[in-house]
């Protein structure tokens, strides 16, 4: 059973990892490939600051709230393990600041100590009235790729440095099983006019006095358009910038701007900080997730995309429980094939 | 008098801030600091600088908890402002976990800290050892840089600072009006105050950035406070133990006391061991005396003896010292004193 991975991000490795633990043992000899034409730390998860946190509504979709929080409890399980600095992985505290009362947010529960901010602590703020506070999680992906990837490497998967241009292309190299995590340019294998480029910008900052996260809300303007501060073990990101549909990933000055006055508005002391780097990247946005089989039938090959994309400006939040959901449907596949009597001579 | 001439001898977090408040509240006077130890080598440079009391036994409740509330207010508009990195002023959160409940649930500063609130049974899951906490964010004073931001402070508004052992208080009689004793455990001999006692502290100072919240047990004893730069893990309370040499089977056990409560800490690198001797007595000593030779007086105001809770409550207790001083100066300018300029 070869099973080829398109896309090295957060969301391709931890799929790989969780679908190599599961199977291996049950497969005779599943053969597990990594294709990418972007690795760590040149993938749009290792821009990201890292900070579990899921959107403020769930919309709905009462799947990625239960993928949410398996990621959660995943995560802290891992927190008292010896591997958890080399995963990157901490906790940490801040504050959701608004400018109005809102109701409270689908994950209330699952992060530690939710609350709302006292009139005190909203003295910090001035311009915001409402708030909460409560302790979540930080996995950062310039650690937790890395570390994917010597699990991954451990167990004999192997990686390629290339630039996928069809799933054909993976089925005519002999896979049976492709697991589509290309995010934000899933769109290039096969048209996904849901999927849109939701451009972010951040600034990397020396301010270690900072503990907590702080992200701000603007409710008219959207997530991410206001600004945030999310404290890493060596840098400080400071964003607030979510165009959707830009595609540039270069850095605009405008944006810098907008970022550092706004920032340093909301935590004065930022300007005594020393900007480090700055980054654009493409948050790979879609309405829900696509996490689905697709059967694919080209001239007489019949294989199987599970497709893993989509996961917006929270797919470190979400992966977890994304992987095990790909991992499931990897696993009715392989059911699937034994149940249909196909020629299988390896199972 | 022109210019009272005050001399505050000791330049931990005591004397520096009890000086600063001398010359914010007496434009007129003259104040001059003397020390034989500057940071990075005074008490206060070992200490964490995180600002949760200490309880004084002798002590009355309600000053504690307004040197504390005066302490909390000062630091957390400073840390809200451009100045909050230079001085070394930060917010932290965290929990303070016990083993056993503890008798009283709410502590004195309770409303004074940020959203205090017990801990929920989540959170008290990664503390498996304990039964009960405390939830809450608090202020954080890294000693070196507020040490040097008080200093600058202090040139700023003229006050001159010189390094000299004093030996003895009265010798500054011929050159200070009044003078104000921050000596902290140096008091013992000093003005031979036997109520004073050391209680020796060793931590450790890591590098393990990947650390934000403080965790703190109950007990006192094991503590795990994310400075600016460092995190510092503690910690002995030993009553009486006047060696400031680090001791390496301490070292050991700090370690893993911390570890137990903090896993990931295993990774921590680069450690440097310190030691202090904390200024304890059963009460701060923030009082006057009057100290007389041959018809010659020496206004003497002491603030000294915080113990464990000197970061906490030093503003309140200097914004007390510098109205002490005051008084003195009042009382040298009366009718009946004898104005020695």
């Amino acid at each position: 059973m070869r099973v080829a991975i398109i896309g090295a991000g957060v969301i391709g490795l931890s799929t790989a990892l969780c679908i190599h633990q599961q199977y291996h043992g049950l497969v005779p000899s599943l053969e597990m490939e990594v294709y990418a034409d972007r690795y760590t730390p040149h993938t749009t998860s290792d821009g990201a600051a890292g900070l579990w946190q899921p959107y403020l509504s769930d919309h709905g979709n009462l799947q990625e709230t239960l993928w949410n929080k398996e990621t959660f409890d995943y995560l802290l399980g891992h927190l008292g393990s010896a591997a958890a600095k080399e995963m990157g992985l901490f906790l940490i505290s801040g504050y959701n600041l608004f400018t109005q009362p809102v109701p409270d947010p689908s994950w209330k529960n699952i992060a530690l100590g939710f609350r709302n901010l006292t009139p005190k602590e909203l003295e910090l703020f001035p311009g915001y009235s409402y708030g909460w506070f409560n302790t979540a999680l930080m996995l950062e992906c310039r650690s937790y790729l890395p570390w994917l990837t010597n699990r991954l490497t451990q167990r004999g998967v192997k990686f390629f440095h290339k630039k996928v241009e069809s799933f054909q292309e993976m089925f005519a190299q002999g896979a049976d099983v492709v697991i589509n995590c290309t995010g934000v340019r899933a769109g290039e294998l096969q048209p996904d006019p849901e999927l849109q480029p939701g451009r972010g910008q951040i600034i990397k900052v020396l301010a270690p006095w900072v503990k907590h996260f702080i992200i701000t809300h603007d409710t008219k303007s959207g997530i991410y358009k206001s600004p945030y501060i999310i404290p890493g073990s060596e840098f400080t990101v400071l964003g607030g910038i979510n165009q959707h549909g830009n595609w540039s990933e270069e850095n605009s000055a405008q944006d810098h701007k907008t970022i550092w006055e706004n920032c340093c508005r909301l935590l004065p002391a930022l300007q005594e900080a020393k900007i480090v780097q700055e980054w654009s990247g493409l948050r790979p946005a879609r309405p829900r997730v696509r996490l689905e089989r697709e059967t694919l039938r080209h001239g007489h090959f019949q294989a199987e995309v599970i497709h893993n994309y989509g996961h917006g400006g929270f797919g470190i939040t979400i992966h977890w429980g994304c992987a095990m959901a790909a991992a499931r449907l990897f696993g009715s596949i392989l059911q699937e094939k034994k149940l249909a009597g196909l020629p299988q001579p390896r199972l | 008098m022109a210019a009272p001439k005050v001399a505050v001898v000791g330049a931990g977090v005591i004397g520096l801030s009890t000086a600063l408040c001398i010359a914010e509240s007496c434009p007129s006077c003259s104040v001059t600091v003397l020390s034989d130890q500057f940071s990075p080598k005074t008490t206060s440079d070992v200490a964490a600088g995180m600002l949760i009391p200490h309880t004084y036994p002798g002590t009355p409740i309600h000053l504690q908890k307004q040197w504390f509330k005066e302490t909390f207010t000062y630091l957390f508009a400073i840390s809200n402002s451009a100045e909050a990195s230079e001085a070394g002023i930060h917010l932290v959160s965290g929990w303070q976990v016990f083993k056993n409940t503890p008798k009283e649930e709410l502590p004195f500063w309770s409303d004074i800290v940020l959203g205090f609130r017990p801990m929920s049974k989540a959170e008290l899951q990664k503390f498996p050892q304990h039964r009960f906490g405390q939830a809450f964010t608090t202020l954080k004073c890294d000693c070196l840089p507020y040490l040097l931001w008080l200093e600058k402070r202090l040139k700023a508004t003229g006050v001159q600072i010189y390094s000299r052992k004093v030996a003895d208080l009265w010798e500054l009689h011929s050159e200070y009006n009044v003078v104000v004793n921050c000596t902290g455990i140096g008091a013992r001999q000093l003005v031979g105050d036997e109520k004073l006692f050391p209680i020796r502290g060793q931590v450790l100072k890591v590098h393990a950035p990947w650390v934000k919240n403080f965790i703190r047990d109950g007990d006192g004893l094991t503590y795990i406070y994310p400075g600016i730069h460092r995190v510092t893990l503690g910690g002995t309370r030993e009553k009486g133990n006047w060696s400031l040499s680090p001791n390496p089977g301490t070292t050991k056990d700090i370690f893993d006391r911390c570890c137990s409560l903090e896993p990931s800490l295993r990774g921590a690198q680069d450690i440097k061991v310190k030691v202090g001797l904390r200024p304890s007595r059963q009460s701060v000593r923030l009082e006057r005396e009057v100290l007389s030779q041959g018809g010659v007086k020496l206004p003497v105001v002491h603030n000294y003896g915080h113990g464990a809770g000197g970061f906490s409550v030093h503003r309140g207790t200097a914004k007390e010292a510098a109205r002490l001083v005051r008084e003195c100066i009042a009382a040298l300018q009366g009718p009946s004193s004898r104005a020695k300029l």
